[in-house]
């Protein structure tokens, strides 16, 4: 065996390995430096609040896929776990929990990346017809229920509040400053299932992967048995979840793709999509299941 | 901007991604570069090539971390160039120049079998890793995945170089035992 054979070899071991090791002057964060204080604080109140004793109730999601209104997700737990967390905790959204508002008893959750196929920070084209609830109330690292309270640890928040009851239930908007930006639409939505790509065939909903285009768990090959059964439009309004035949509500990617199934097998279904490549694209078939799947 | 963020723009093959990478691993990987070739330039082009490489690799990877996959990526490539450049100082280098070249054409590197090894070794170096103390570990990956030198390493641990070197001695000697425990040829 060569030395170089082994210094090649080295190169692929553990992240974790690496990560622990990376000396001081190869810093992987060189700006934000007020991070590692706030990080440090976030690490604080995420020790304390795992030291309340949990419940069931407390993973702020039922079965249905609603935001549980009684019981909020305790700030500060990473849903990305160990191993795939940054260094440390992160002060990130997105890397700690949602924060949740609460309006009329139901808990919204935060979902900063926007509606579907929407540029972060942008509203509903029809947000003009939305109804003005009024300013946040507050923000609150405490436990709360109160109307258009924010419950979340995230420092300085202020912004203004639109619901649509009628045409879109479920779904709050807001007009929102943080210490992180300033005047950006961030989407609330009670019910889950708004958060992943869903679509809509056989009088059914399926789910595609949670992430981006073309879902990471896409496959190269078609499984044996497969039809293709009509192409997939994308939805007017990716703040509803589809309810129509073969509408997706996620357009960003999906729309415009064949759909295929397997006859007899409800299980599973496929969606051609395109891996672009500088030398041209072929395709992938991203699955889309009965059930919603896991965050990446 | 968070790694899935950037992660999701080069599946989208969106350019924004080579400048957020830069962004938030430019640093890094111009440290692990720097460390292995000790020229700005070198390590410049080679941070560069990193951003290239992982827009050729995205999709149909989807790494869970950034920072390890840009790493390990530019490290490959430093190495790489490192190679060359020492190639050509060897006395006008034709000769080691044209091996390093036709070192291109082997088939080997894309071989299953040649792969698998290389798999097998990797596992077999985690498992040492993983039952050395931590500070001995640290040591040897910032000494043979960052390439720092011994004197750097003293420093950043508090101690006399000739510890840091001794150190280094018993890991190799350690690690040499475990790799013929597991059956592989020294």
């Amino acid at each position: 065996m060569s030395a170089e054979r082994l210094l090649h070899a080295i190169g692929d071991i553990r992240g974790d390995f690496i990560r622990e090791a990376a000396p001081a002057g190869v810093s992987r964060r060189r700006r934000w430096p007020w991070a590692a204080a706030l990080a440090a604080c976030l690490c604080l109140a995420l020790l304390m609040a795992r030291t309340r004793p949990a419940s069931p109730a407390e993973n702020g999601v039922d079965a249905s896929g609603d935001v549980s209104a009684s019981a909020p997700e305790a700030p500060g737990a990473s849903p990305s776990g160990g191993e795939d967390g940054p260094v440390g905790c992160a002060p990130f959204f997105g890397e700690i929990s949602q924060p949740l508002l609460y309006w009329q008893g139901t808990a919204y959750a935060w979902n900063r990346v926007g509606a579907p196929g929407r540029p972060i920070g942008e509203p509903p084209e029809t947000i003009a017809q939305w109804t003005e609830l009024g300013p946040l109330a507050g923000v609150t690292a405490e436990e709360t229920s109160e109307d258009l309270w924010l419950y979340a640890d995230i420092g300085q928040v202020s912004g203004t509040v639109y619901a649509d009851p009628e045409g879109h239930p479920g779904v709050l908007y807001v007009l929102m400053t943080t210490e992180w930006f300033e005047e950006e639409w961030v989407r609330f939505v009670a019910d889950k299932r708004l958060l992943t790509s869903a679509l809509f065939y056989d009088g059914q909903l399926y789910y595609l992967d949670p992430g981006q285009y073309p879902a990471h768990n896409a496959v190269m090959t078609l499984p044996a048995g497969y039809k293709p059964v009509g192409t997939l439009v994308p939805a007017s309004d990716p703040d509803r979840l589809p309810d129509r035949e073969l509408e997706v509500n996620w357009e960003f990617g999906y729309g415009g793709h064949t759909l295929y199934a397997k006859p007899g097998y409800d299980g599973t279904l496929y969606v051609e999509c395109q891996r672009v490549w500088s030398g041209g694209s072929y395709p992938l078939y991203a699955p889309a299941t009965l059930r919603p799947q896991p965050q990446p | 901007m968070d790694d899935t963020q950037i992660v999701a723009l080069y599946w989208a093959r969106d350019e924004a991604a080579l400048a957020e990478s830069e962004q938030k691993y430019g640093g890094y990987c111009r440290a692990i570069a720097l460390g292995i070739l000790e020229s700005r330039e070198d390590a410049a082009e080679c941070v560069n090539d990193t951003w290239l490489r992982a827009w050729e690799a995205m999709p149909p990877r989807r790494p869970s971390r950034l920072d390890t996959f840009l790493g390990k990526l530019t490290r490959n490539l430093s190495l790489d160039r490192w190679r060359t450049l020492r190639a050509q100082k060897r006395g006008g280098g034709q000769t080691e120049l044209a091996l390093s070249e036709l070192e291109e054409c082997l088939p080997a590197a894309s071989c299953p079998e040649r792969e698998a090894e290389a798999r097998d070794l990797t596992e077999s170096l985690n498992r040492f890793l993983e039952a050395l103390p931590r500070e001995k570990r640290v040591i040897f990956v910032q000494r043979y995945w960052y390439l720092c030198s011994v004197e750097k390493l003293a420093a950043m641990h508090g101690m006399e170089k000739n510890t840091a070197a001794s150190i280094l001695f018993r890991l190799r000697a350690a690690l040499r035992e475990h790799l013929e425990r597991e059956g592989f040829t020294v």
